[in-house]
C-alpha cells in the first residue's frame, strides 16, 4: 500500500473526471440547441461537436508529454511572465467561474419549473453552493470517485428513455442528412457549451497516476460522453420530432416522461431527483477548478479560498435571471470563452513546437 | 541486588500495589537442609486447583532430594517437578509482575536470582455460547467471549496456517489490558499493519473498558456518522476477514473483536451471504440495499409528496391520502418527525429492558401507542405506514453499528426535505455521497470502485468465481484460491 498513490487519480478515475466535466446540466437542452440549425439531424451535428473536445485533447496530450511533472499554470508563468501568465491563467479559470455560475443558475430554473416552485432562487443557490465547496474541499481524488459513481448513475437514467422507441417515429429523424451538411456543421456549434470544461486536465497532470495513460483516458471520455449526448439527442428527435422540441425549454426531459413508473404519477419526479445529483457533480468539478487555479496563482492555501469564493459565485450566479436571459448570456460568453481557450491552449503547443524545433536544430548543429 | 525472599516479595508486593489481594505462601522443599521458596499469585484470577495440584504437591510432597548442590535450581526444579504445562525461568522482576497480572504463579527461591513462572491463569469466565446480537441461520454457533486466550484459541483452531501471527500489545495506563493483533502475515499490508501499530501503541489513556474504545481512538474521522471499523462477535465473520488480508484487534475483556481496514459495503454483507445459495444471497442483498435506500428516504419522499409535490400522487391514491389528513392539526413534517422520535423512544427502550418487559414494550409501544396515536388524529394512517416500513426495514442492516448511522441519517435527510423538497433530498444523498468516498479507514478508502470488486459489492458471484482477494483492501497476496472447478466440470462453468 503506497500512501501517496492513493491520493493519484487511477486511469479510470480520469476518464470519468472527465466525464463528469463533459455531461451535465448541457445535455437538456442540448436537443434544443442543435435543432435550430441542423434540425432533425442535430444528432449528427452532436456527435461531430466531439471534435471539439479531441481538439483540446491532442493539444492538451501535446503539451503534458512535452512538459512532464507541470501544469498549464506553470507553463503560462514560465512563457508569458510572471505576470500575464498569471493574467491568462485567470482568463482560464473564468471558465470555470462561468459554467459554476451558468449551471447553478440553469439547474435553479429547472428545478423551480418541475419540482421545487415553492423555493426562492436563492435558496438553491445557497444549498447548490455549500455542498459543492464541502465536496471540493475534500481534494481532487474524492470528486474523481464522486464521478465515478455519477457516472454510472448517468447512464442508468440516460438509458431508461430507451422506452420512448416504441412510442417514436421514424419520420422524426428522416430525411436523414436533410437539412443539410453545412447546417449540421453549423449545428455543432451549438454543443460547445456541451463539450466544454474538458482543458481541466490541463491543469492536473500531477495528480494522475499513470501518465502514460492520459490520452486513452481522454479518448474514452469523449467516447462515452459522446455516445450518451448522441443518444439523448437522437431519442428526443425521435420522440418528440424536429416541430415539438422548440416549444419546451428542456427537451429531454419531456422523453422521461415515456417511462412510466407506478405509484408516481410521473417518471420527471425520480428524473429530476437524479439528474439534480450529476448536475451537483459538474458544479463541484468546476467549483474544485476554480479553486485550484486560484490557489495556485495567489499562492493561498485551497482551503481558504473554498470559502471565500463562495459569496462572489452566489452574487455572480443571481445575475443570470430567467431560463431566456441566462440562454442569452451564454451564447453570448461561450463562443468568446471557447475562442479564447482554443487560442490559449494552442498558442502555448506553439510555443513548445518551436522551442523544441530550436532545440534540435541546435543539437544538430 | 539482595536475594533473600523476603526482600524479593516485598519488592513484587509493592510493585503489584500493595493492597492487591496477592497471596504468598512460603514453602519448605528437599530433603536435609530445606530450601525455602514463595509461591505468589493474585487471587481470583489464578485457579487455586492449578496451584494446588501442579506446584504445591509436587515441590511440597515429592521433592525429596537434597537441592542444596544444584547450581540450576529453578530450571531443574521446573523441569522435573512442576508438572504445569507452561513453565518458564526468568530472572527479571518486571515479567515476574506482569506474569502475577495475569493470573500466573510464580515461585521464588532463597538467594536464587531466578524464579519459575507457572501459568495457573485461570479465573471465572462467561462459556462460549451463540452471539445475541448477530444470529444467523446458517452460521457458526460459537461467539467470542471475553477471555482473550479462549478468543485467541478460537482463531487459531479456524486458521492453522503457519503464516498466522498473533501479536501482543499492552494498551491503557492504568488497565494495562492486553490486546492481539491477529493477521496472516504473507497476506497482510505491512505499511497498512504499521500504520495500525503506531495507531494503537500511541494510545495514551488510563483504560480502555472495551473495543469500541479503540475503534473510536485509532479512527480518522471522529464526527462522521459512519463507523469507520468493523466489529462482530462472530468467529466466521473474522476469519474471513482475516482471510481477505484484515488485521483484527482482539481486546481482553471484551468480546467485540475489530477488523480494519474498513469497506463501508463490509457492513452489508452477513455471513450467510456466503454460506447460502448464490442466487438467494443476491436476493437477499438487493432486499438489503433497498431497505437501505428505503430508511434513508422514504419519510422525506413522502413528505415532499405530501407536503410539496401533490401532482404527484396519482389519483386514486390522492383521495385516500387526503381523507386520511382530514383534521390532523399537525404538520406533516412535524407529524412524521414525531411517530420517527417515538419509534426511537421504543427501540432504546426496549434495548435497555429485560427480555420480557421488552415484549411488554413493544406491545404498548407499538400497537396501542400506534391506534391511539391514529384514533386521536395526530398521525394520519399513510404515516403510520411509511414510519412502520422503515422501522421493519432497519432490521434488515446485518450490522448493529450501520444500523445505527442508517438510522440516524434519515433525520437530517427529513429536515433537508422539509426546506428544499426533492432537491434537498437529491442534495443530500450527494452530499452523504462525497462524504462516505471521503472517509478512509487506517489510510485507505472507505468506498472505492474496482471493477474486480463489483464480484462482491451489490450482488455476489458464485464463491469458486472470487479468485482474488479484494482488491480495495490492500494486501501482499492477491490470489486466494485457483480454478479448482476446472478438474471437474473442465469449461462448463462460464
Amino acid at each position: 500500500m503506497n500512501k501517496k498513490e492513493y491520493e493519484l487519480l487511477s486511469s479510470s478515475e480520469v476518464t470519468y473526471l472527465l466525464v463528469g466535466l463533459l455531461i451535465g446540466m448541457g445535455a437538456l437542452a442540448l436537443p434544443n440547441d442543435v435543432m435550430a440549425t441542423a434540425k432533425q439531424d442535430g444528432w449528427i451535428s452532436v456527435l461531430l461537436g466531439a471534435v471539439y473536445p479531441l481538439l483540446i485533447m491532442f493539444l492538451s496530450v501535446y503539451i503534458l508529454k512535452n512538459n512532464p511533472g507541470v501544469n498549464i499554470l506553470s507553463i503560462s508563468r514560465n512563457f508569458f511572465g510572471k505576470t500575464i501568465g498569471n493574467i491568462l491563467n485567470l482568463l482560464f479559470a473564468f471558465q470555470f467561474a462561468f459554467y459554476c455560475t451558468a449551471v447553478t443558475a440553469g439547474c435553479s430554473n429547472i428545478l423551480r419549473l418541475y419540482v421545487v416552485s415553492f423555493l426562492e432562487p436563492i435558496k438553491i443557490f445557497i444549498l447548490i453552493f455549500v455542498i459543492a465547496a464541502y465536496a471540493s474541499s475534500r481534494g481532487l481524488k474524492v470528486v474523481a470517485r464522486v464521478n465515478e459513481i455519477v457516472f454510472y448513475l448517468t447512464v442508468l437514467i440516460v438509458i431508461l428513455p430507451i422506452m420512448a422507441l416504441k412510442d417514436g417515429s421514424v419520420l422524426n429523424i428522416s430525411p436523414i442528412l436533410g437539412s443539410g451538411i453545412k447546417n449540421i456543421i453549423l449545428g455543432t456549434k451549438e454543443t460547445i457549451f456541451a463539450y466544454a470544461s474538458s482543458e481541466a486536465i490541463l491543469l492536473i497532470p500531477l495528480f494522475i497516476r499513470d501518465k502514460n495513460k492520459i490520452k486513452s483516458s481522454f479518448f474514452k471520455a469523449i467516447v462515452y460522453t459522446a455516445l450518451i449526448y448522441t443518444w439523448i439527442t437522437f431519442i428526443t428527435i425521435y420522440y418528440l420530432g424536429p416541430d415539438i422540441i422548440p416549444k419546451s425549454l428542456w427537451g429531454f426531459i419531456s422523453v422521461t416522461d415515456s417511462v412510466k413508473v407506478p405509484v408516481i404519477n410521473n417518471f420527471r419526479f425520480i428524473f429530476m431527483y437524479l439528474w439534480t445529483i450529476i448536475i451537483l457533480k459538474t458544479i463541484t468539478n468546476e467549483y474544485y477548478f476554480i479553486t485550484f487555479v486560484l490557489s495556485d496563482v495567489t499562492k493561498i492555501k485551497r482551503k481558504i479560498v473554498n470559502i471565500c469564493i463562495f459569496p462572489l459565485l452566489l452574487y455572480f450566479t443571481t445575475l443570470f435571471g430567467n431560463e431566456a436571459q441566462r440562454r442569452k448570456i451564454i451564447a453570448a460568453v461561450v463562443v468568446k470563452l471557447t475562442l479564447f481557450n482554443i487560442i490559449f491552449i494552442v498558442l502555448i503547443a506553439l510555443i513548445i513546437f518551436v522551442k523544441k524545433v530550436m532545440k534540435d536544430e541546435k543539437n544538430s548543429i | 541486588m539482595s536475594f533473600e525472599l523476603e526482600n524479593q516479595v516485598n519488592s513484587i508486593k509493592s510493585k503489584i500495589g500493595e493492597k492487591s489481594p496477592i497471596v504468598v505462601k512460603n514453602i519448605l522443599i528437599g530433603s536435609g537442609v530445606e530450601i525455602q521458596c514463595a509461591i505468589i499469585y493474585v487471587n481470583g484470577i489464578a485457579s487455586k486447583e492449578f496451584i494446588d495440584r501442579d506446584i504445591l504437591k509436587p515441590l511440597m510432597i515429592y521433592a525429596k532430594e537434597d537441592f542444596n548442590d544444584k547450581s540450576n535450581l529453578a530450571d531443574y526444579l521446573s523441569k522435573k517437578y512442576i508438572t504445569s504445562s507452561n513453565t518458564q525461568v526468568d530472572s527479571n522482576i518486571d515479567a515476574a509482575i506482569n506474569s502475577i497480572k495475569r493470573g500466573k504463579t510464580v515461585v521464588l527461591l532463597q538467594n536464587k536470582s531466578e524464579f519459575i513462572i507457572a501459568d495457573t491463569s485461570g479465573g471465572e469466565y462467561r462459556a462460549i455460547s451463540e452471539p445475541v446480537n448477530e444470529a444467523a441461520v446458517r452460521g457458526t454457533r460459537e461467539g467470542f467471549v471475553e477471555k482473550l486466550e479462549t478468543n485467541v484459541s478460537i482463531l487459531r483452531r479456524r486458521i492453522k496456517d503457519d503464516k498466522l501471527v498473533f501479536e501482543n500489545i499492552t494498551v491503557g495506563r492504568r488497565s494495562q489490558s492486553d490486546l492481539v493483533l491477529v493477521y496472516i502475515d504473507d497476506v497482510v499490508d505491512k505499511d497498512m499493519l504499521n500504520e495500525l501499530r503506531k495507531r494503537i501503541t500511541a494510545i495514551d489513556v488510563d483504560g480502555i473498558p472495551l473495543a469500541g474504545y479503540i475503534q473510536q481512538y485509532i479512527e480518522d474521522n471522529a464526527f462522521s456518522f459512519f463507523p469507520q471499523s468493523f466489529s462482530s462477535e462472530r468467529p466466521d465473520k473474522i476469519e474471513e476477514n482475516i482471510l481477505e488480508g484484515r488485521v483484527a484487534v482482539i481486546l481482553d475483556g471484551t468480546s467485540t473483536v475489530i477488523t480494519v481496514p474498513t469497506l463501508i459495503t463490509e457492513f452489508f454483507q452477513a455471513v450467510e451471504d456466503y454460506s447460502q445459495r448464490t442466487v438467494i444471497s443476491n436476493f437477499v442483498r438487493i432486499i438489503r440495499f433497498i431497505a437501505v435506500f428505503i430508511i434513508i428516504t422514504a419519510p422525506s419522499i413522502f413528505l415532499t409528496m405530501v407536503k410539496f409535490n401533490g401532482e404527484l400522487i396519482p389519483i386514486k391514491f390522492i383521495v385516500p391520502i387526503v381523507e386520511s389528513r382530514i383534521g390532523i392539526a399537525l404538520d406533516p413534517f412535524i407529524e412524521i418527525l414525531l411517530m420517527e422520535i417515538i419509534v426511537e423512544f421504543l427501540r432504546e427502550g426496549g434495548l435497555r429492558l429485560p427480555s420480557k418487559i421488552g415484549q411488554t414494550l413493544s406491545v404498548v409501544g407499538g400497537i396501542i401507542i400506534g391506534d391511539a396515536a391514529l384514533k386521536a388524529r395526530v398521525v394520519s394512517p399513510a404515516t403510520l405506514l411509511i414510519v412502520g416500513i422503515v422501522t421493519v426495514a432497519t432490521f434488515l442492516i446485518p450490522n448493529y453499528d450501520m444500523s445505527l448511522t442508517i438510522r440516524i441519517i434519515r433525520f437530517p435527510m427529513l429536515i433537508t426535505a422539509n426546506y428544499f423538497g426533492i432537491f434537498g433530498i437529491a442534495a443530500a444523498w450527494f452530499f452523504l455521497t462525497v462524504h462516505v468516498c471521503s472517509l478512509k479507514s487506517l489510510g485507505v478508502p472507505y468506498f472505492s470502485i474496482h471493477k474486480s470488486d463489483f464480484k462482491d459489492m451489490i450482488i455476489r458471484v458464485p464463491l469458486w468465481m472470487m479468485n482474488e482477494r479484494p482488491v480495495a483492501v490492500p494486501n501482499n497476496n492477491k490470489q486466494r484460491q485457483t480454478d479448482f472447478r476446472k478438474i471437474f466440470r473442465g469449461n462448463e462453468d462460464e
